[in-house]
């Protein structure tokens, strides 16, 4: 199992891809395509999670939220900004409260943004190790916008800093 | 200026470290060309011609003398003593070595400046009118706008990789000179009788390949819902606009395929999920940043021309045509704003030698309260003179050639650093600039011709604005030689895109064609008040086409 990034803390990733291996599924837990998912006779028993990529709308998600504990946004590119978006309508929007992680294009200057919009996990592309991936997090102090990561705005802190509360 | 609070400078401070510790390792091979690009774009580094260039950002407009010197040294010390002021209120380094830009950030950071954001694909500094908060027409000061803009979109992590550029432009007086019309958004200030402040939103305007004049996305928006509202067209954008053709990835095309209504809908459903949360803003917040610009004690003064002015006026024609140019009308009695041009005939528009801005930062101090303004007509701005102390002050700027009187004229020209800096390029615009200033050399002439913009871009990406030049100059390629594109008619506020003229000129046609333009103009005008612009709008281009392409006059090539 490869080393990642899950809230911060590197672990090795418990995680396969259903279109990865030739069915029948071995024990495990497993990303299905949303496609996969949807084939199902029925639901698993061990933690599943769902896989999107950056250009999907992530509404077609919404009736399968309930359902499982990891959805992967795939990066085919780290500038592709839609990746963000869809990580805070995640979040804030979806509520979704499992683990959010970015695959694909990530690396230890790709991170930080990725973290300010919800995502908590992070699958190294090949050749990145988990280790550099933690020298990518936690480099500002603070930020000026709300944001997944802080949903008030620096100006709200600073108001109650100087009301000496 | 705003003046930095711990965590401002703290946030600056972390934003250089980042991008340090990014260069190193490019520089030692770990980290990519493709992966270090888009972090160099948003630290102001581009590749270019002869060097890489570094484009540091003015924030809205606004130097303190202080600030100004720092730039004065970067040029000495970084680049080979000169900086050029383009039109974005930014200042371009054309000569500084990559190794080195950790550095020059750090050197900015210590006087509260940076380069964050002025180029690649992410939210680019907010500009806005260069006499903010001292014009006489004006409704409200916008450089608050612009500060709680550049606040909440620097390090933006939603909105830091977008499909294209993203530039806001803020007006708050009467007379729209911040070009709202042609940006991605253009924000109004507007008083409503009974929801107070806000701002007419507008969204989708912008120049390059497809000029497009900006749309109306929202009529009236209470000023404390700026923030949800930026952040709701922002994410329309980033979810919708187009990644896979970047010519046709700015928001106005996004805005025109879906049409404004259904882009509205959109926007306003998106915002109505964020309105009156967390990121509405609080008087107390903008009470704060106001307080944090040092606003200047002004001196009781009336209104009436001083006797020394008016004797020079009586007696000496350069500074009679320099006082009648070169102002701007002030809020307060007594007191006026000077622009000082940086279009001497035989200098690139735009660029400042490090002498001339540590002694316009003396002038600043000797005689205004410390502040500096550049304009995005790429010249500067002293926008607190007291009146009385004109003709000191334009002795001092004539000493130091920097006191043509040609501010609105015709070689008050804007031009990109085009083909002799850019590598973008298709053409030069610097030389056929200086061959229009040598053309245009008659200064009663010059006058005669009365208000004109006149905007060369060295290619579409249209960074001299040629689209809303009254006479626009775009260079073109054809069959690897320069050839030149003219318009005319185009206007910054109301905002109007110019009409080609015909087939596209050589460069010394270009003079040519212009006098012949402007001779006809001359003829034509109903009186000495009709503009240019004017006078285009009433006859159309026809005549001033048939001027040009005569036969003996200008041989056609292509
Ligand atoms: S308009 Fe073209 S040539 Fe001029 S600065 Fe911009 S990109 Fe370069």
């Amino acid at each position: 199992m490869a080393d990642m990034v899950i809230n911060r803390q590197v672990v090795p990733d418990v995680w396969q891809r259903v279109s990865e291996v030739s069915l029948p599924l071995p024990t495990g837990q497993w990303i299905y395509l949303l496609s996969e998912w949807q084939e199902l006779a029925e639901r698993p028993q061990s933690p599943s999670g769902l896989w999107i990529e950056t250009s999907q709308d992530p509404e077609v998600l919404v009736p399968h939220l309930e359902e499982v504990q990891l959805i992967a946004v795939h990066f085919p590119i780290f500038t592709d900004g839609r990746g963000h978006s869809l990580g805070h309508w995640l979040r804030k929007r979806a509520k979704f409260s499992g683990e959010l992680r970015a695959v694909g294009d990530v690396f230890r200057d790709s991170v930080h943004e990725l973290e300010r919009c919800g995502f908590n996990a992070f699958v190294p592309r090949n050749g990145e190790t988990a280790a550099n991936l933690l020298c990518g997090l936690g480099i500002f102090s603070d930020a000026y916008q709300a944001s997944v990561d802080r949903s008030e705005p620096l100006f709200r802190r600073r108001l109650i800093n100087s009301s000496g509360i | 200026m705003y003046q930095y609070d711990d965590i401002d400078q703290k946030l600056v401070e972390e934003r250089v470290a980042r991008f340090r510790d990014q260069t190193e390792r490019y520089l030692a091979g770990e980290l990519s060309e493709d992966d270090f690009r888009p972090f160099r774009l948003q630290n102001g580094l581009y590749i270019q011609r002869h060097a890489p260039m570094l484009r540091v950002a003015i924030p809205y407009g606004v130097l303190s003398s202080e600030q100004l010197r720092r730039l004065a040294h970067i040029a000495r010390t970084y680049d080979r003593g000169t900086g050029h002021f383009s039109t974005r209120q930014n200042i371009q380094y054309n000569w500084v070595t990559l190794k080195q830009v950790p550095d020059i950030l750090a050197e900015l950071a210590e006087v509260q400046m940076h380069a964050t954001q002025t180029s690649g694909n992410c939210v680019r500094n907010t500009t806005t009118d260069h006499f903010a908060g001292v014009a006489a027409d004006e409704r409200l000061d916008p450089r608050i706008t612009c500060e709680l803009i550049r606040q909440w979109s620097t390090g933006h992590p939603e909105f830091a990789f977008l499909p294209r550029k993203f530039k806001i432009a803020v007006n708050g007086a009467q007379r729209d000179r911040a070009a709202t019309g042609v940006h991605d958004i253009g924000l109004q200030v507007v008083q409503d009788e009974q929801q107070g402040l806000g701002y007419q939103v507008l969204v989708g305007g912008g120049l390059g390949r497809t000029p497009m004049v900006a749309e109306i996305v929202r009529d009236f928006l209470p000023a404390r819902h700026l923030l949800t509202y930026l952040d709701a067209i922002l994410r329309v954008y980033n979810r919708y606009g187009r990644r896979d053709n970047k010519y046709k990835a700015r928001i106005k095309i996004l805005v025109k395929a879906m049409t404004i209504e259904r882009f509205r809908r959109e926007v306003e459903a998106e915002w109505e999920l964020d309105r009156d949360g967390p990121a509405t803003l609080v008087d107390e917040e903008v009470t704060r940043i106001a307080a944090r610009f040092k606003l200047p004690s002004y001196q009781l003064l009336t209104a009436d021309l001083p006797e020394s002015v008016v004797q020079m006026l009586g007696k000496d024609g350069d500074f009679s045509h320099w006082y009648h140019q070169n102002l701007h009308p002030h809020k307060v009695a007594g007191y006026t704003s000077v622009v000082i041009s940086l279009k001497a005939s035989g200098v690139a528009p735009g660029d400042a030698s490090a002498a001339q801005m540590d002694a316009v930062a003396e002038l600043a101090e000797r005689y205004g309260f410390g502040e500096i303004r550049v304009s995005h007509e790429q010249n500067l701005v002293l926008p607190d003179i007291r009146v009385s102390d004109l003709p000191a002050l334009y002795e001092h700027l004539q000493g130091l050639g920097l006191a043509t009187p040609n501010i609105g004229l015709l070689t008050n020209m804007i031009a990109c650093p085009g083909g002799d800096f850019c590598s973008l390029a298709n053409a030069r615009s610097l030389p056929l600039a200086q061959a229009i200033q040598e053309r245009f050399v008659d200064a009663e002439r010059v006058r005669d011709i009365g208000p004109l913009d006149l905007n060369i871009s060295g290619c579409m990406n249209s960074c001299g604005h040629h689209h809303v030049g009254g006479i626009g100059i775009l260079g073109v390629d054809k069959h690897g030689q320069e050839f030149y594109q003219v318009t005319l008619g185009g206007s910054q506020a109301p905002a109007r895109i110019g009409k080609v003229i015909g087939p596209s000129l050589k460069a010394d046609e270009v003079p040519v064609a212009l006098e012949a333009i402007l001779e006809l103009y001359r003829e034509i005008r109903l009186h000495a008040q009709e503009s240019f612009v004017e006078t285009v709008e009433r006859v159309g281009i026809e005549p001033f086409r048939d001027v040009v392409y005569v036969p003996h006059q200008v041989v056609v090539n292509g």
